[in-house]
């Protein structure tokens, strides 16, 4: 028996170390798989890891947009001049109220919001701020408390006692005014012109005298490529878990990526394709809205959703029953950019950003800078004759036109708001109705 | 060269490899075995963390499936006389006789409006009244009028009661539609009741287009520690008492034509009703 394993052994032997040998590769194949793979089977993965960025901008914080559109500077010469809200001036009186100290026991109500004589700063703190319940986002600090909602410029002028200044706004309980010191260098530095300042005139017009440019200012026609920005990116990063979201077509050029509960409708724009962040939600029984907490949702919501591109500013733009409406437009050279470029939407209730719309195609590279100069405020105004009437505000900023294919013209453009509501843009070189795509819009 | 012994040289060298790489594949299923905390344990600290927003749960926990899919619905487009002709037990040409307008049918008793397609309204006239048996002193109750509807109703045995709220003189039955075998929160039939009569009904139909592959969801306290989130992330802090919690479904997005029901836990409180995607666990508010 023993006798025949053996020879059996010497005869097969050969034949079973290369057996033994080739389950042995194929078993450390096995386990290397194994362990590269990770543990299948022992853990219950409730869904694939799935990671996507949407990175069309960076981050922004709520102070950052919090800024005013512009603001203007009225010389103890009577000289007035405007700053851009984004000038490094602006951003130095922002910061200086920021650590100034309220002077105890001087804010009361006041017969006049603008200073009767001498010199005085008025920051426009956008819509946005009339209706935030503390003293804008910049004026947050314990100094501020018992100061009541802002409604409208700010006004600043120097008091006779050194390092102190008189901030009168008007409020929705009538016109304040208070003293405020230890303001730094920051504001007393803006009471000078510099060359981020532009020469203003202050336009009588009828019960609201208009701000607007004093002589024929330069001001440049820029050449931008547009970018458009892969929304499938977009669209994966809103869900948590974006194999959940079914694509749905509901309309002729628009898909509803939803799971049920929230989705993103991708839509054609005027200069490229739009999207809409819907998270539908109902209101809360006795919940207030807070104007600051939601503005901070807002921020928080377009930094997630692809975050900001350029420099922005807030602006509350309704408030309704079904929530608040910011719109984030773009300041480009110093200048507010009118239109649909860029332009961002948030709705929000209680804190809740329901939706989201922004026009994903976004300035990306200057091309071509060409200076023109443009209409003055009273050549402006004689050239609209009779047209002006029913008119509440003017503003002068930049308007977009198509020129190439994915390249925007900026054009100098005047925005006259009626009092109907009715919005027209008018170039501020010639006067001319300007009417082009994605300028329909506010 | 001596082929045996590279054999069996190799042979020894795999033979470790092997034992190496098992070792190191056991060691990485030990490192990753989880430790299975006890519900109560998990539902005490859901407890916590919703006290933290000023919320009380005072609602039981209902055992949850552990998968559930995606569903694809459209409107019922069965139509007015469609509708009223099941409602009536009557022929659709019948039916067709009573229709005044697009959207309005007038059929002996009872007037029909579509709200939208799969979407109406039926207010009867007079109101209806069950009629119970002589000297029957016992009450009409929710039972009856749940009979009255799987006799007479549209498609009423896919409908299951949701709620009756209100009182004696005004009082409101609620029931849900159910798809692959679950409530959808969104899809409602409501009965009015007024001194103890019908008067009206008001119900959405949909159609199950398409249902997606099941997959593993989240149970209920998941779900309330993603209500805590969504309550730190929105800075809600007022006051509130979850008082039911259902899993089911929900679309709180629509299209004219088609939609997506997604498996929700759906938290009824006192100030609102919060939906929980259960693939997710992302939170919306909901009217329902």
């Amino acid at each position: 028996m023993i006798k025949s394993w053996l020879i059996w052994w010497r005869r097969s032997r050969e034949l079973t170390v290369s057996l033994a040998l080739t389950l042995l590769v194929l078993l450390s194949l096995v386990t290397s798989a194994l362990i590269w793979t990770g543990t299948p089977g022992q853990i219950a993965v409730d869904r694939p890891s799935f990671f996507s960025r949407a990175t069309i901008g960076s981050h922004r914080s709520v102070t950052a947009v919090s800024i005013p559109s512009s603001m203007l500077l009225w010389t103890a010469n009577n000289e007035l001049y405007r700053f851009s809200g984004d000038s490094q001036t602006v951003i130095g009186v922002l910061s200086a109220l920021a650590r100034a100290r309220a002077v105890s026991g001087k804010v009361h109500a006041a017969r006049s919001v603008s200073p009767l004589s001498g010199a005085y700063l008025q920051l426009n703190l956008n819509d946005f701020h009339t209706l935030a319940t503390p003293v804008g986002m910049w004026l947050q600090g314990p100094q501020w408390a018992g100061w009541p909602p802002i409604s409208g410029p700010l006004f600043l002028s120097p008091t006779a006692t050194q390092g102190q200044y008189t901030v009168r706004y008007q409020t929705t309980r009538g016109t304040w005014q208070g003293v405020i010191a230890k303001a730094g260098s920051g504001v007393a530095a803006a009471f000078t012109p510099n060359a981020q300042s532009t020469p203003y005139a202050t336009v009588p017009f009828g019960t609201t005298p208009l701000d607007l440019p004093y002589d024929q200012i330069e001001m440049p026609i820029l050449d931008w490529t547009l970018a458009h920005p892969v929304t499938s990116h977009l669209v994966d990063a809103f869900f948590s878990d974006p194999t959940t979201a079914v694509g749905i077509a509901d309309g002729p050029d628009s898909t509803l990526y939803t799971d049920g509960i929230r989705g993103v409708r991708v839509l054609g724009g005027p200069f490229g394709e739009v999207a809409e962040f819907l998270s539908p939600s109902a209101r809360l029984r006795g919940v207030k809205p807070n104007t600051i907490q939601n503005l901070a949702a807002a921020v928080a919501a377009v930094n997630q959703n692809g975050g900001f591109v350029g420099q922005n500013f807030a602006a509350l733009q309704t408030q309704t029953s079904a929530g608040q409406e910011f719109q984030f437009d773009e300041i480009v050279s110093g200048w507010p950019l009118f239109g649909s470029v860029g332009q961002m939407n948030v709705w929000v209730q209680e804190g809740n950003v329901v939706r989201l719309r922004r026009n994903l195609d976004y300035l990306q590279e200057l091309l071509d800078e060409q200076r023109v100069r443009v209409l003055s405020g009273s050549q402006l105004l004689s050239l609209l004759g009779s047209r002006t009437r029913g008119i509440v505000s003017i503003r002068l900023g930049f308007g977009a036109q198509m020129i190439a294919e994915d390249t925007v013209e900026l054009d100098p453009i005047y925005r006259l708001q009626y009092r109907s509501g009715r919005v027209q843009y008018l170039s501020a070189q010639t006067g001319a109705s300007f009417v082009e795509t994605g300028m329909s819009g506010p | 060269m001596n082929f045996s012994r590279v054999k069996l040289l190799f042979l020894s060298i795999f033979l470790a490899l092997n034992a190496f790489l098992i070792a190191q594949w056991l060691d990485l299923q030990s490192s990753v075995s989880v430790y299975a905390q006890p519900v109560s344990d998990q539902l005490a600290h859901a407890q916590s963390v919703l006290a933290m927003y000023h919320v009380r749960l005072d609602a039981g926990i209902p055992a949850s499936p552990t998968q559930m899919g995606l569903l694809r619905v459209a409107r019922d487009g069965t139509g007015l006389v469609g509708i009223a002709a099941t409602m009536f037990g009557v022929k659709p040409a019948q039916a067709q006789k009573w229709r005044r307008g697009p959207t309005h049918l007038d059929a002996p008793g009872a007037q029909y409006a579509e709200l939208a397609p799969g979407s109406f309204v039926v207010r009867f006239r007079p109101p209806v009244v069950l009629q119970r048996a002589p000297f029957s002193r016992q009450h009409v109750n929710t039972e009856d009028w749940h009979t009255w509807l799987q006799k007479h109703g549209y498609n009423a045995d896919n409908y299951e009661e949701l709620n009756s709220s209100g009182g004696d003189k005004r009082e409101s039955v609620t029931y849900d539609q159910t798809l692959a075998g679950y409530p959808v929160f969104t899809a409602r039939l409501v009965l009015q009741i007024e001194a103890g009569k019908l008067t009206a009904l008001t119900q959405q139909s949909l159609v199950l287009t398409n249902a997606y592959a099941p997959r593993p969801i989240i149970n209920a306290v998941s779900a309330l520690l993603s209500l805590a989130d969504f309550l730190d992330k929105t800075g809600m802090s007022a006051d509130n008492t979850i008082q039911n919690i259902r899993i089911g479904y929900a679309a709180l997005l629509t299209t004219p034509t088609q939609w997506v029901l997604a498996p929700v836990w759906r938290m009824q409180t006192t100030r609102g009703v919060f939906f929980v995607n259960a693939l997710s666990g992302e939170v919306g508010v909901g009217l329902q």
